[in-house]
């Protein structure tokens, strides 16, 4: 496993997404331009309709319906195809609603036991059950059904899944704007530890700018498909910086 | 959402394994179960012979002799109820046993890849449910010739459409899905996602449509044999005693009755099947 | 001239079990006057089981029993269902989190709202165009046809939840019963349509009973908040002493909120050890 150690995560350049609705298609993300250093926690922000959550979805390699260039950790990748192999391992999201995005008639466990066994590895329940320690759950919910999870666990369960395969790059598509914001507060907390305790470049969508000045280091605030003001920790800190 | 709340929060739920099977599923096996042991001892619990023609004591009114009466060949109604059991419900099992899984396979196939697979598919589907079944069927029949397995060939042949809808508008829903997109974020494509992701989520439609569809396949083979294209006389078959006794409603009405009344048990039992199964097996119906 | 106002809202001992007999609300106790009032409490703390417990919407197998339960001096606990439908929608409204979930979809908005007014009075077609037109200024939106030829799901958030707050104020209610109004809009319109419910509600001299798990936020419309706990109302106090609170749950709600400041630091969650019990998020 040859992996080079690269300054940047994410280049982006040029990027356009066109969403082609009746007779009047419009530009999603209209020729953007994006830098993400290793290691960097990276917001992004705007109204609903900005287009940050299509972008989190291309480099998600979910939208696979753009043009312009895009290099993950220095590899270039192409539209239009799937992510494979390392470059699919390295990527992983966790998306806005936990209970569209976990299967309603798998378990926990299938949840988690499935994306190990396909890549052939042999001691899945342990596994499992570190996976579910990690985020502060107990194996009693193993052999739950989604919809016999509260919202917060079924949001640590999604977070369990994307960090099976150890991704370089983490997305996180609004982790918690379903959630009460007690569990919020829950759930931040354990993003920021599972950050220091895991190096990875994470790359969070929130319209909610707390949420986006407690954990981010960067930002980018986005409108109609491109930037329009880009945040560094200092104005992050500030309160009202980006109303 | 719900009528309590913004979201449901954690409830306290024993395991699937542990719950019970709702009432009304355990009435409908123990009917479907009784009916299939009736069928299964058929030769030794009917009376008389079910082919035995009694001309003198043709359109009885049951008696102690014929508990059912008597067609207007003179044969014992309910022994060829019971015989005739076995014919109908071969017949529905064949039927079932391959038109679900023909139907799965080009709905999910053509809901899930899309562009011209879909087209295909979705064309030879629209092209076949286009047909009246039964005309379909005659014509299926008329190639093959009479019988049993011919009649359930017919029958598959021209009912496979109706699953393939179900089965695609469920995957089509599933493909734009965040579950998807998750499921290929972890590595999961082709067989294995279409097997394990996108085919339960198409189950439940399956079901239901199913124990619906039980009862209009009895009749519709009934309609072959009336025609004499399906189960051949003189073997018993439940369609095929509502053609005869549909001649003689009006008089002798146990002889359409009593085999009538025994197809609706029976598409009701698997009705309270169908509907006990999905409950327990739906995690979000519990 | 002296007079203490009347409460617009009784509640007392009232109680929401299920068939099974779990506790779902347990013996709450509050009044409301014409002032703003936030209930306060997470998922499950029964707080939106309350809102319609108070309206009628309880169906079996739940039961509600309640030792007083009071609209405007009417006894509500032995409501005939006449009585519910000429008090829902005149009396007290209830304002839903997202129009899409609450209105009927294949009406257009416009019709849904003159409905409003015929099943609750007598006025003419004018008349109702005219009320129509004056509430919908009053949420700050034109009455186009755009608008009114809508259906709930072609509304953006926005635009939606004021079409909504026009809706259930149109037929000048007492009462204003919001449940999680904002939670489905993004996080720069929640404050715009707190303020306009806000604005209306102190204009018509209404009452009003804002059900939140937000409460820094809601704490800045309301005058008194009232926190929820598990069926329970654990803790009460004015808005204005809330930065003070002492009950643990109640400091908890208001210090867990993120914001740039924060960064880099554990946000305080909810201990529930104090309520006797493990559970855990």
């Amino acid at each position: 496993m040859n992996t080079i150690a690269v300054d940047v995560a994410v280049k982006v350049d040029d990027l356009s997404v066109r969403f082609a609705e009746s007779r009047h298609p419009r530009w999603v993300i209209d020729n953007l331009a994006l830098h993400i250093e290793t290691g960097v926690v990276f917001g992004l922000t705007g109204p609903s309709g900005c287009g940050k959550s299509t972008l989190l979805r291309v480099l998600a390699g979910v939208n696979r319906d753009w043009q312009g260039t895009m290099e993950i950790f220095g590899r270039a990748v192409t539209p239009h195809r799937r992510f494979e192999g390392e470059l699919r391992r390295d990527v992983q999201m966790v998306f806005q609603d936990p209970y569209a995005s976990l299967h309603p008639r798998h378990t926990v466990e299938r949840c988690l036991a499935e994306p190990l066994r396909i890549i052939g590895v042999t001691d899945g329940r342990a596994r499992v059950a570190a996976a579910l320690e990690e985020v502060g759950l107990s194996w009693d919910v193993a052999y739950r059904y989604p919809n016999q999870l509260s919202g917060g666990q079924r949001q640590r369960v999604a977070i369990a899944r994307a960090l099976l395969h150890r991704p370089r790059l983490l997305l996180l598509d609004e982790p918690t704007s379903a959630l009460d914001l007690s569990v919020q507060a829950d759930i931040l907390n354990l993003l920021n530890r599972l950050k220091r305790a895991h190096p990875m470049t994470v790359v969070v969508v929130s319209h909610d700018p707390g949420v986006i000045g407690h954990l981010c280091d960067q930002a980018a605030v986005m409108q109609d498909g491109k930037v329009q003001r880009w945040l560094n920790r200092a104005e992050l800190s500030q309160e009202g910086s980006f109303k | 959402m719900n009528i309590l709340g913004a979201t449901a929060d954690t409830t306290e739920y024993p395991a699937r394994s542990r719950r019970r099977l709702p009432p009304t599923a355990r009435v409908g096996f123990l009917i479907v179960g009784a009916v299939v042991l009736a069928a299964l001892f058929a030769p030794w619990l009917a009376p008389q012979d079910p082919l035995a023609q009694h001309l003198g004591d043709r359109l009885a009114a049951p008696t102690l002799t014929h508990l059912l009466g008597t067609d207007s060949l003179g044969r014992d109604v309910l022994s060829r109820l019971l015989v005739g059991a076995r014919s109908t419900l071969l017949l529905v099992s064949l039927v079932a046993l391959c038109m679900v899984p023909i139907g799965l396979l080009v709905g999910v196939v053509s809901g899930y890849y899309g562009g011209w697979i879909e087209r295909l598919l979705n064309g030879l589907t629209n092209i076949v449910m286009a047909f009246p079944t039964l005309i379909l069927a005659l014509a299926f029949v008329g190639l093959l010739g009479p019988g049993l397995v011919n009649a359930a060939l017919a029958l598959v042949l021209t009912r496979w459409p109706a699953y393939a809808r179900l089965a695609r508008n469920e995957s089509l829903l599933l493909r734009h899905s965040d579950y998807l997109a998750a499921a290929e974020m972890q590595g999961i494509t082709g067989l294995r996602l279409l097997w394990g992701h996108v085919l339960p989520a198409c189950i439940p439609a399956v079901q239901i449509r199913l124990a619906l569809d039980l009862s209009s396949i009895i009749l519709t083979a009934a309609a072959l044999g009336f025609l004499g294209l399906g189960v051949r006389p003189p073997t018993p078959e439940w369609g095929m005693m509502i053609a005869d006794g549909s001649k003689v409603v009006f008089d002798q009405w146990w002889i359409a009755a009593v085999p009538g009344t025994a197809i609706f048990v029976v598409s009701l039992a698997f009705n309270l099947i169908a509907d006990g199964l999905r409950d327990w097996g739906d995690p979000r119906h519990g | 001239m002296g007079e203490v106002a009347k409460p617009l809202l009784r509640v007392e001992d009232l109680t929401v079990r299920t068939g099974s007999g779990t506790t779902l609300v347990d013996a709450l106790t509050f009044d409301l006057k014409a002032e703003r009032v936030a209930l306060v409490g997470e998922s499950g703390s029964g707080k939106s089981l309350t809102a319609r417990a108070v309206l009628g919407l309880v169906r079996p197998p739940l039961t509600v029993t309640a030792a007083r339960l009071e609209l405007n001096a009417f006894d509500l606990r032995t409501a005939s269902a006449p009585e519910w439908a000429r008090r829902r929608g005149s009396i007290v409204s209830l304002m839903l989190q997202d129009p899409r979930f609450s209105l009927n979809p294949v009406i257009r908005v416009g019709r849904q709202i003159d409905e409003i007014m015929t099943l609750h009075g007598k006025a003419t077609a004018a008349t109702r165009r005219d009320r129509i037109r004056d509430m919908l200024s009053a949420v700050g939106l034109d009455a186009t046809r755009r608008i009114l030829d809508a259906y709930p799901h072609q509304l953006s958030g926005g635009i939606g939840q004021r079409v909504m707050l026009a809706m259930m104020l149109i037929n000048g209610p007492r009462l204003l019963i919001a449940d999680e109004p904002t939670s489905a809009l993004d996080a720069g319109l929640r404050d715009q349509v707190l303020e306009l419910m806000m604005n209306l509600v102190e204009k018509r001299r209404m009452g009003l009973l804002l059900i939140s798990h937000d409460l820094p936020r809601v704490a800045r419309y309301c005058e008194r908040v009232l926190v929820m706990y598990r069926g329970r109302i654990v803790d009460r106090c004015s808005a204005a002493s809330l930065a003070q609170a002492s009950h643990p749950y109640t400091r908890a709600l208001w210090d867990c909120r993120p914001s740039g400041r924060t960064y880099g630091t554990e946000l305080p969650v909810l201990d529930r050890g104090w309520a006797g019990d493990g559970a855990t998020s």
